[in-house]
């Protein structure tokens, strides 16, 4: 792998067992994250970014899946794991969950216990990795509250959930995830539960600690605006699948599939002027269940042919990165490749 | 935690007050003259009628209805309950007497359900839908299906009278009070009276692990890398005693209920069957001063877990906001 | 005319999903089998459950008695059949006065919530304090072992579980906007209660009314066994078993104790299994 590739997924495929169908939430996703780099992985609910997330961490639910395809991690010492190939609960997962790879929610109003001080489920966390004792963990974690501008955070370390705010529960939320210092923060629609203006602190946070620590980010998010604030490069998917992917300059300024542009001129723009309306796409999202021979976007799309209905299109990747999955830019395949 | 503390015996005495008005009302249907049963029967028949008219003068006893029940209630608080109709005894001292041998039973008992129900419903929801998930579920539907008295009937039938294992009722051997020597009467009655209680909290903790389980914190905690027992005991199963704990609560009194028909066929020698014979006598201030003492005792036990439950949930500690 | 298809598909499914549980279809067939046997007790058994014969007295199972007999020569086989019918009758009766009661309170106390509501409240707990048996025990002692006593008390300690289903149901429904849009048109609370609220609740109370109904039958069990309950002359499948606590009768006339014994465990099972099925139904729908 190459030298700055802290996380490398291949073909991954993830799936649910629900009742007696078999739901095909992942198929076949690959992508990079660059050391110090934030990846945004924008779409619509239910297109199977937050199971890819899951995946990763081997945090799925009971019945579901890893079907195929690989996660590798690289750790600051150059060793590669992979991660998928570990037994869910085994130790060498879970030395890497916190440790390694550490996860935000998106609602931190139900992701932490009600029972315990914040202060003891943040230092779960630290004196599961690491050997230190519970003084040494409260000055450790008090520092971190503070630097994660939470108030009086001597105080506040013994106080439970219910006593924080929403804004306030993220930032714990995000100090339990930092404070064994992750190589990789992967942030599952972080601010979607949140108000605007605490949006935008959160979003700022990271940002700040991304530059203090280095950390590598991975944001999910549907929101097109806070991908274009925050992301390095993003993946646009749909139906489980990346429809594009590439650098936040390639995505915005030449989009290539019909999905990217769709959701780019839905985006809300200062000055757009009020004769233009906003885009929009049409149809909605299919069941997750449902199986397709071709193109899963080709009855929303408008520039489909009949090859789009038939057979599944191809991922191409252009020179510079830019990787898109559309007949449209198919043609000459076997020559593409060079 | 003091001021919940307080705040809920505070909240107690009204309701210990309410119990005592109660039984007083019915009191006032035994028939007969109250004398009979409030000064101890070697005193009345010393008294000749002038006495016996100041001595009820004494007793408050022409008074009218608020003045009798005070007058009651301040020697109730005195430690005077009374005395039997059929056998002349102090009601205190029956009670004093047969209270630590229902006692004992009824805290086996329960402290056995908790364990049991507790244990299995934790192990029926980690593996669900597993082998043991399935047996433990029939035996948590037999468990509260089958009559406790019938268990005891089986329990004495098999483990008494055809493996002579157990003694098939008592309390104990004369002379041998020692726990050690009046373990084995005590094998049968507990453990009969704790299964219906084990059946149900069994189904409830299932119940209440499977909620907890799916719930978003248990994610975070695994996504600590914790291992799948920390995960279960530390954030799972803690959170989800919390409504279990009200349903023990809810069930003290059919346990205490239970206690009299286990006592009965197991001839156990405790309040239980101390109310029944007074039942059949029509010994009614022992039974009304007994039920009271139940009733307060149970009162005071929800009181003890209300406190466990406020240990167990800050909010319910601090009140939530 | 539209509400009405739209209830009768909503039951239809309700039926459906029933069905398809088969714990709660053989909690069903128990049931009814047991109900079918006491009902058509006079076919299925020649003997009076009520005829004492000394010369028969405790005959082991035979093709005369099809259980033997009980200690004053009573056929077992008749008398569990027709205990059966007094059984069941005041586990169901019990269960659904007390319901009654639970309803009305719940109503009263969902509805005008306030001092009605904490009123309510208070009595409840208070009445939860005393245990069931005890009060029994009370009410024997000074008014004598009856049974519509026993369904008295049953009822009046019973009302509290259902009131507060009931209760709680109705506080969430009242938020809604439709009661609004009641008392805006000018309909009396009542009206809105019995109309528009109730009807809503219908389902937890059911489930409440069956899962009661075999814990009425346990507790008439236990009582009539120890003395307190139906008195002898009239067969339960708990009095029956009152004749086994002597030592030599567990011993060497087994059939009494066990077959009264199966019948109760088998009738509370398929309750249960039945009351645990609605409510499964009854959960997810609402």
């Amino acid at each position: 792998m190459q030298q700055d590739i802290v996380l490398q997924v291949e073909n991954l495929k993830t799936q649910f067992k629900v009742g007696r169908k078999l739901v095909r939430a992942v198929n076949g996703v690959s992508f990079q994250l660059r050391k110090g780099t934030t990846l945004g992985i924008v779409g619509e609910s239910g297109c199977g970014k937050s199971v890819t997330a899951h995946s990763i961490m081997q945090l799925l639910p009971k019945n579901g899946f890893i079907a195929e395809g690989t996660v590798r991690y690289t750790g600051p010492d150059g060793q590669e794991r992979v991660l998928s190939g570990y037994k869910r609960s085994s130790k060498q997962m879970r030395a890497v969950r916190g440790k390694d790879i550490a996860m935000i929610f998106q609602d931190p109003m139900s992701s932490l216990d009600p029972v315990y001080s914040i202060g003891s489920q943040i230092a779960e966390n630290l004196r599961q990795h690491e050997k230190i004792s519970e003084k040494e963990a409260r000055t450790r974690i008090i520092k971190m509250l503070s630097d994660l501008d939470i108030p009086i955070p001597e105080k506040r370390y013994d106080e439970y959930p219910y006593q924080f705010s929403g804004g306030m529960k993220q930032r714990v939320m995000i100090a339990m995830a930092m404070i064994c210092n992750p190589n990789i923060l992967i942030a599952d629609e972080p601010t979607t539960a949140l108000d605007v203006t605490i949006q935008a602190q959160i979003l700022a946070l990271m940002k700040r600690l991304q530059e203090e620590y280095g950390t590598s980010i991975i944001l999910i998010t549907h929101n097109m605006g806070i991908v274009a604030e925050s992301c390095d490069d993003v993946a646009v998917m749909y139906m489980g699948h990346i429809v594009e992917y590439g650098s936040i300059d390639q995505i915005f300024s030449s989009p290539m599939h019909p999905y990217t542009q769709g959701l780019l001129k839905a985006v809300p723009v200062l000055g757009i002027g009020k004769d233009n309306k906003l885009g929009s796409i049409r149809g909605s999202t299919p069941d997750a269940s449902e199986v397709f021979a071709g193109c899963e976007f080709e009855p929303r799309c408008d520039h489909c042919c009949e090859k789009c209905r038939t057979a599944p299109p191809p991922d191409r990747e252009l020179p510079d990165g830019h990787r898109v999955r559309c007949w449209l830019y198919a043609g000459g395949e076997d020559d593409a490749a060079k | 935690m003091g001021k919940y503390f307080l705040k809920r015996i505070l909240e107690l005495i009204p309701k210990l007050l309410i119990i005592t008005i109660v039984i007083f009302v019915g009191m006032q249907f035994i028939p007969g003259d109250p004398v009979t049963y409030l000064i101890p029967p070697d005193t009345i028949s010393k008294l000749d009628p002038a006495q016996l008219e100041a001595m009820r003068e004494k007793l408050g006893l022409n008074e009218n209805v608020v003045v009798r029940y005070f007058t009651w209630l301040g020697n109730l608080l005195h430690g005077e309950f009374g005395y039997s109709l059929v056998s002349g005894a102090s009601i205190k001292s029956m009670i004093v007497q047969r209270l630590p041998a229902s006692f004992e039973v009824a805290i086996i008992a329960l402290l056995i359900s908790a364990a049991c129900g507790l244990t299995f419903g934790f192990i029926s929801a980690t593996k669900q839908n597993s082998l043991i998930d399935y047996f433990n579920t029939i035996l948590g539907m037999i468990g509260i299906s089958v009559p406790e008295f019938f268990f005891g009937l089986l329990g004495i039938s098999i483990f008494s009278l055809k493996l002579g294992w157990l003694p098939s009722g008592g309390r104990m051997m004369p002379g041998k009070e020692a726990l050690s020597d009046r373990a084995e009467f005590l094998v049968l009655p507990c453990l009969c009276l704790a299964i219906g209680l084990i059946a149900t909290l069994m189904r409830y903790t299932r119940g209440s692990m499977l909620d907890v389980l799916h719930k978003d914190y248990i994610k975070t905690a695994r996504s600590k890398g914790l291992s799948e027992a920390n995960v279960h005991i530390k954030h799972g199963l803690r959170n989800a005693l919390i409504p279990i704990v009200v349903i023990l609560v809810n069930r003290l009194p059919m346990l205490l209920g239970g206690a009299v028909v286990i006592e009965s066929v197991f001839n156990y020698p405790g309040m239980g069957t101390m109310l029944l014979n007074a039942i059949s006598g029509s010994d009614m201030p022992v039974v009304m001063i007994t039920t009271m003492m139940i009733a307060m005792a149970i009162l005071l036990a929800s009181l003890l877990i209300d406190l466990i439950s406020a240990l167990l949930d800050p909010r319910i500690r601090f009140g939530k906001e | 005319m539209r509400q009405k298809t739209h209830r009768s598909s909503l039951a239809r499914r309700n039926l459906q999903k029933l069905f398809s549980n088969r714990l709660a279809i053989l909690g069903g067939v128990i049931v009814l089998a047991l109900v079918l046997l006491s009902i058509f007790a006079p076919l299925l058994t020649p003997y009076d459950p009520a005829f004492i014969d000394p010369t028969q007295r405790l005959q082991p199972p035979s093709a005369e008695h099809l259980l033997g007999t009980d200690n004053a020569g009573r056929d077992l086989w008749a008398r569990i059949l027709y205990g059966g019918r007094l059984s069941i009758t005041i586990g169901l009766v019990s269960s659904l006065s007390a319901a009654a009661l639970g309803v009305i309170a719940g109503c009263i106390s969902g509805y005008f919530g306030g001092k009605v509501d904490a009123v309510l409240l208070y009595i409840s707990e208070i009445f939860s304090t005393f245990p069931q048996t005890i009060l029994i025990l009370i009410i024997v002692g000074f008014a004598g072992r009856s049974t519509l006593n026993m369904v008295l008390i049953f009822s009046i300690t019973g009302w509290m579980g259902t009131h507060r289903i009931v209760r709680s149901r109705i506080i969430s429904l009242r938020e809604e906007a439709f009661v609004e849009s009641c008392v805006a048109c000018g309909i009396g609370s009542s009206s809105i209660m019995f109309r528009h609220l109730l009807p809503n609740t219908v389902g937890p109370v059911v489930v409440s009314i069956t899962l009661s109904t075999a814990g009425y039958v346990l507790s008439e069990s236990g009582l009539s066994f120890i003395g307190l309950g139906v008195p002898p002359e009239v067969p339960t499948w708990g009095n029956i078993i009152n004749a086994a606590k002597s030592l030599d009768i567990m011993q060497n006339h087994p059939a009494l104790w066990l077959a009264p014994g199966v019948a109760i465990a088998l009738f509370v099972l398929g309750v249960n299994f039945l009351g645990d099925g609605l409510r499964d139904v009854f959960d997810t729908t609402q």
